[in-house]
């Protein structure tokens, strides 16, 4: 059993996931739960992520998640989500359903809607800081933010089952409609079979181009293990055995274990 | 500086044909194939004779992309596309696009214009308008066939994917004289889905992928499948690791199977200038036009060839 997330705010998501599957809860259950507390929590929107994270170019608060299981191979995605605090839950709920994989914009509204979800309103997606940030962008018409924070979890249960989601509010005021890397399997995640996942974070228009969480779980089909860093990157992880769990850092070019 | 052999490989969509539908949209893929072709003759890039093929295709009302795309469920036409250019990864993507004519052409734009990749829903209408991009009714986007198909399929027992095998996505991968590897993929999705449904088309890896450092790729299939496979970065992935494309298309399209029980058909081209059109249905238009010669098909093992006349003017 293990949970790894990214960056440090992840933190609290990867303590939820311990305590969840300490209850018998399985990979995507756990993933759904921590990622929904986090995500909706207007306070962690600063990290780019679900209530309170950054609108688009036009002040909409706009989301893209992910979740993907690796033994049945199912995915859910849902891109330019407005009005949802849980986006990854919608996005487990189009995972269920098991027609399709990705719904984006009003279409994905309107499933939501259809499904039991709250479509709120815009000024209830928004946080002050992420307010205060839209409108220096619109005084200065370039954003000063290098945030491209995203929140990845990837969970492996008493089962060998593993679940990966990704869930952002997407590069801060971006197009609107604009989709990055986070809701595209092989891009913002993926997960095979053999209980190997990747959840990706960065600059999503630059990252996505390289298809880089289907080519991490790849290389470790052929027999590389652990993940390098070309940055400095903090992260959190809790394995069995762990009491809790713990943010570290991974240095440029070494092995993740 | 390099002169290689200019090639392109240029589908119409994977499934079962029918028999009054087989030969017209074999002959339109391939006259995409020679007009594509015609780019790189004039001077044009990979890019330039993918968005060629591709766009020929959408305006051809016999295919599931543009002019004759299936419907969404409440009967309108919602578009994606995808263009990458093998030289920089550049990608332009355009998802649930409406009143637009030409996803591909919009797709470039994305790619050249915006710092992003993909624009989907009124964002990509936004944009469109913006730039002063053509929009036209949706009206003129629907055939009677996608409409008598969406009306079949209104009823309670209908099977909509099944119903829709003969009517698929449509795409080209090309390889210019510099060297530059390219791919293009167009659709209007699934009938009678969900408003907003996105498949694996507009997904960088799942409905394309070119890279000059081993080749480029053009999926059509059932595309909840591919898009868990990301088929088309699975079959660069195998060329990266030296397998030649026919190879790599039969060992990714194994996989797909083996998997998801689910059939596709690929063009891949490497950057050598090895091509090849592969599928696991019965059917895919394809034509591919190379070194005077003009390859195609739409049966299983079917490879006819003829001869090029000058036909680039």
């Amino acid at each position: 059993m293990a949970a790894v997330g990214t960056w440090a705010f992840s933190l609290a998501a990867v303590e939820r996931v311990r305590r969840l599957m300490a209850a018998g809860n399985g990979a995507t259950h756990c993933v759904q739960e921590a990622m929904a507390e986090l995500e909706n929590d207007k306070e962690t929107g600063c990290f780019v992520v679900g209530r309170g994270g950054f609108p688009n170019k036009a002040g909409v608060v706009q989301c893209d998640a992910a979740i993907m299981e690796g033994l049945p191979g199912r995915f859910g995605a849902v891109a330019a989500l407005p009005g949802v605090g849980i986006p990854l839950t919608v996005a487990r709920v189009v995972m269920d359903k098991n027609t399709h994989n990705m719904l984006v914009g009003e279409g994905a509204a309107a499933f939501a809607k259809e499904q039991g979800f709250s479509i709120e309103d815009n000024n209830d997606m928004m946080s002050e800081a992420g307010l205060d940030a839209y409108e220096e962008f619109l005084e200065n018409r370039k954003s000063t933010s290098k945030n491209h924070d995203t929140l990845g979890l990837i969970v492996l249960d008493h089962l060998g089952n593993i679940t990966v989601g990704v869930s952002t509010s997407g590069a801060p005021f971006k197009d609107p409609g604009r989709v990055g890397d986070s809701p595209l399997p092989g891009c913002g995640l993926y997960a095979d079979n053999r209980a190997r996942a990747a959840a990706a974070t960065g600059d999503g228009d630059k990252i996505m181009c390289f298809c880089p969480s289907f080519h991490v779980v790849q290389l470790m089909k052929q027999g590389e293990v652990g993940a390098a860093s070309t940055v400095s990157f903090p992260y959190t992880f809790w394995a069995r055995g762990m009491e809790a769990a713990e943010q570290r850092q991974s240095n440029p070019h070494t092995h993740i274990d | 500086m390099c002169t290689r052999n200019p090639v392109i490989v240029v589908h119409g969509g994977s499934g079962r044909y029918k028999e009054e539908f087989k030969e017209v949209c074999l002959l339109r893929v391939k006259e995409a194939a020679l007009q594509g072709y015609c780019r790189v003759q004039q001077g044009g890039s990979a890019l330039d004779m993918v968005e060629e093929a591709s766009t020929i295709l959408e305006n051809d009302p016999h295919f599931n992309a543009g002019c004759g795309a299936v419907l969404n469920e409440c009967g309108e036409v919602e578009l994606d596309a995808i263009i990458m250019d093998g030289k920089s990864l550049d990608t332009g993507a355009v998802a649930g696009v409406r009143n637009i004519a030409n996803p591909t052409k919009l797709a470039r734009l994305v790619m050249e214009k915006t710092k992003h990749v993909m624009l989907s829903d009124r964002g990509a209408s936004r944009f469109a308008k913006a730039l002063g991009f053509p929009e036209v009714p949706m009206e003129s986007l629907i055939t009677e066939r996608s409409r008598e198909r969406w009306r079949q399929n209104l009823q309670a027992a209908s099977t909509p994917l099944d119903s829709q095998i003969d009517h698929g996505t449509i795409g080209a991968v090309a390889l210019d004289t510099d060297g530059n590897v390219a791919c293009a993929t167009s659709t209007g999705g699934l009938s009678n889905t969900l408003v907003g449904r996105i498949g694996d088309t507009p997904c960088i890896g799942s409905g394309g992928y070119a890279d000059n450092l081993s080749g480029a790729v053009s999926t059509t299939g059932k595309g909840e499948a591919i898009m868990k496979m990301t088929l088309a970065r699975l079959i660069v992935f195998y060329m990266e690791r030296g397998m030649s494309p026919a190879e790599a298309a039969d060992t990714s399209l194994q996989c797909l199977w083996t998997r998801l029980q689910s059939h596709a058909g690929v063009i891949v081209i490497d950057n050598a200038g090895d091509w090849t059109a592969k599928f696991t249905t019965e059917n895919m238009p394809w034509a591919a036009v190379t070194a005077g010669k003009v390859y195609y098909g739409i049966a299983l093992g079917e490879i006819r060839t003829s001869a090029i006349e000058d036909i680039c003017q």
